[in-house]
């Protein structure tokens, strides 16, 4: 008994220190960082190499920018990554980057240049364009401009519209005093019908992502190869720390042809097929919504380092990385009863559906009715599962009307079968045979016996 | 040469015979068909309206999972990419193909510690037959056991309609050359050791070592893990036959 409550008075004890301790806070280091900007085939993504980490990776004969920085670096564990607290500590080096070819030659000079990039809208994604020097500048400022042009017609809008409203219910009032007083209201209403409501101004559409400051970094554009870098300061020392090696990778296979495969009752989640001549097994319960992409293939792991320096992948795999969607193409569609028919990319809007019911359903957009005013939210490839077919075959014609080589797909419809059973005959098969060979067996026995 | 070759079919023929009277390769068989039936129905059911989805499968999503872990989501994505039937048949035919080495092993170190062998390398045969025997009785058991398995998937594509296609086939290929390695590397362990058991032991040990090298050749490793890999890489991927065939 007395040890029983010795116990229950220490876990008791226990149990108070545990909740007392408070939760953990990620410990940060001050470190001497090389922050990078990489062009990723179709965009640029932002990473940084820590002082732990010996490597950088860059895609070959790509503009991408680094810059070297000290500030803090912590462990998030949520995300289970490295990231940098620059609100607290954000410092950046005078100095130029010494480079060499590993194992080669004598280390170059980079110096430090003024950058600014953006995307231009057009029908597809890739347009991101890079400004060095006076060019950034102005870029920056011809966005500036058309962006006060756009802030100063909301004001004017907003005006118009309070003038509009204003007017509108000074009729209204009016019109419900004649009315009240008996006299006729004709022509007071027309007045109130012809009134014109101001058009709401839509932002600059010049840029899908518009020029970001002007920053300047150290702008890295190299052949394929290994190489060591490192940082000068403005008094001709190394920086402790800033020496590190450059890891410029090539795609080795290029304009492969994925598909982005959108069911139609989960539009939020698309899948990617990538892998040439591979299987997309659906349930056929909606139909799809496809858009075909160009790829090229990279080193898995050399990838996933440029996007996320302390990222993983396998050296020895080779993986496709979608790029931009293929320009006005159509699919070609061949179903089991070898009927042939060209889709045509279509512009779809997004509905939620109405009632108790929760989810979304994708409709054809039509300019003229009520979604006149907004934009589609989803172009696409619509292709049809129902009827009979079970297999249907896809393949990607350019605007030229040429097969694109490694398009080819099989769209399969997976159901549950009644027969599926019978697989299990196959599984008892093996038994059968045993106990067919062991009777044999026995029986010559017996007779080898009777001989005897 | 055609009493060798006369010799090595009346042993391979009598070590097929034997085999065949031997209940547990039929147990192996049905134990692998059924991991194979489980591995293609979890597949179908981990099918959704966008595409093959491991986590409506919890044995899906463990496997996907414990892959995704040690070989990357790109390992994973191309491994399924046709379909369930390249994964089942590795798994399927795991249990035959190491009852077929082990046994060869066994009987390889039987015959050794009774004189058996040196009785026929006195009379008949020489040693290359006797070897060339063993591997031709592991063979063609593993193609019939593969072509059994091949039938198997070819139905069950059918009744779900996925689809067999030529990755799996050229996989079938390779895989059959693996074998013969791993067969191959049996008899040297029975050669090496004196009784039946060292040489299981030993053959054990080669096996899970080139396994793991293997495995551990397509894992994503760190830092000096992986520089220390790619010096082992170097050493082994001359002369490892698996390594080769892989």
């Amino acid at each position: 008994m007395k040890a029983i409550k010795t116990a229950l008075f220490v876990s008791a004890l226990i149990f108070l220190f545990v909740t007392q301790v408070p939760a953990d806070v990620p410990v940060r280091k001050e470190q001497v960082v090389y922050t990078i900007v990489a062009y990723n085939g179709r965009d640029y993504s932002h990473t940084f190499c820590r002082e732990d980490t010996d490597t950088v990776y860059l895609i070959a004969n790509i503009e991408s920018f680094i810059i070297l920085k000290k500030t803090f670096v912590y462990f998030w564990p949520l995300t289970k990554h490295w990231n940098m607290d620059l609100e607290t500590l954000n410092k950046t080096f005078k100095g130029l980057i010494e480079i060499k070819g590993k194992g080669r030659g004598e280390f170059k000079k980079l110096n430090p240049v003024k950058y600014t990039y953006y995307n231009v809208q057009d029908e597809y994604e890739d347009n991101w364009r890079v400004a060095k020097g006076e060019d950034a500048y102005r870029e920056v400022e011809k966005w500036k401009v058309m962006y006060q042009e756009y802030l100063q017609q909301v004001v004017d809008y907003r005006n118009k519209y309070e003038e509009y409203r204003k007017t509108y219910y000074e009729l209204m009032n009016k019109m419900e005093n004649l009315r009240e007083s008996g006299e006729d209201v004709i022509e007071i209403l027309h007045v109130i019908e012809s009134l014109e409501q101001p058009a709401e101004p839509s932002m600059p559409d010049h840029y899908t992502v518009p020029p970001a400051s002007v920053n300047e970094a150290f702008i890295f554009d190299l052949p394929a190869g290994e190489y060591l870098i490192r940082f000068i300061l403005e008094d001709g020392t190394v920086l402790q720390g800033s020496e590190k090696k450059v890891v410029v990778f090539e795609k080795r296979r290029a304009k492969g042809v994925g598909f982005e495969v959108i069911p139609g009752d989960r539009w939020t989640r698309p899948v990617e097929n990538k892998i040439k001549f591979s299987i997309v097994y659906v349930d056929g319960t909606t139909d799809l919504y496809i858009r075909p992409f160009f790829q090229d293939e990279y080193n898995d792991l050399y990838y996933n380092k440029m996007m996320m320096n302390d990222g993983g992948g396998n050296k020895r795999m080779y993986n496709w990385e979608r790029m931009q969607q293929v320009p006005q193409a159509k699919i070609l569609l061949m179903d089991q009863g070898d009927r042939k028919e060209f889709l045509l990319e279509k512009p779809y809007m997004v509905e939620q559906v109405k009632g108790s019911s929760l989810g979304y359903k994708i409709v054809p957009f039509n300019p003229q009715d009520l979604n006149g005013d907004k934009r589609p939210g989803l172009r696409a490839f619509h292709v049809p599962l129902k009827g009979d077919g079970r297999v249907i075959k896809i393949s990607v014609n350019d605007k030229n009307g040429i097969g694109l080589a490694g398009s080819e797909r099989q769209i399969r419809i997976v159901k549950q079968s009644k027969i599926e059973k019978t697989l299990f005959i196959f599984v008892i098969l093996p038994f059968v045979a045993l106990f067919v060979v062991l009777g044999m067996r026995t029986k010559r026995y017996r007779k080898s016996s009777l001989r005897k | 040469m055609n009493y060798r070759l006369n010799a090595v079919k009346t042993v391979s023929k009598r070590r097929i015979y034997e085999t065949l009277l031997s209940p547990e390769f039929y147990l192996l068989q049905a134990a692998g068909l059924l991991l194979g039936y489980f591995l293609v129905k979890g597949f179908t059911l981990s099918i959704d309206s966008s595409g093959f989805n491991p986590e409506l499968s919890s044995l899906y999503s463990r496997i996907a999972g414990t892959l995704s872990g040690i070989f990357g989501n790109a390992f994973v994505d191309k491994l399924f990419s046709e379909g369930p039937f390249i994964f089942s048949f590795l798994i399927s035919f795991a249990p035959v193909s190491i009852y077929l080495a082990m046994s060869s092993v066994f009987r390889f170190g039987l015959e050794k510690n009774v004189g058996a062998i040196e009785l026929l390398t006195y009379g008949p045969m020489d040693g290359t037959t006797y070897f060339l025997a063993f591997m031709v009785k592991d063979a063609l058991l593993t193609v019939i056991y593969s072509s059994i398995l091949t039938i198997f998937f070819l139905l069950a594509a059918a009744v779900y309609n996925l689809f067999l296609g030529p990755m799996y086939f050229v996989f079938i290929l390779m895989f059959f050359f693996l074998t013969l390695s791993l067969y191959s590397y049996g008899i040297f362990a029975s050669v090496l050791m004196d009784n039946p058991a060292s040489s299981i032991i030993l053959f054990s040990a080669i096996f899970i070592f080139f396994t793991l090298i293997q495995i551990g050749s397509f894992t994503i490793t760190h830092g000096y893990i992986r520089n220390f890999q790619l010096c082992l890489n170097g050493l082994y991927s001359g002369y490892l036959p698996i390594f080769i065939g892989i």
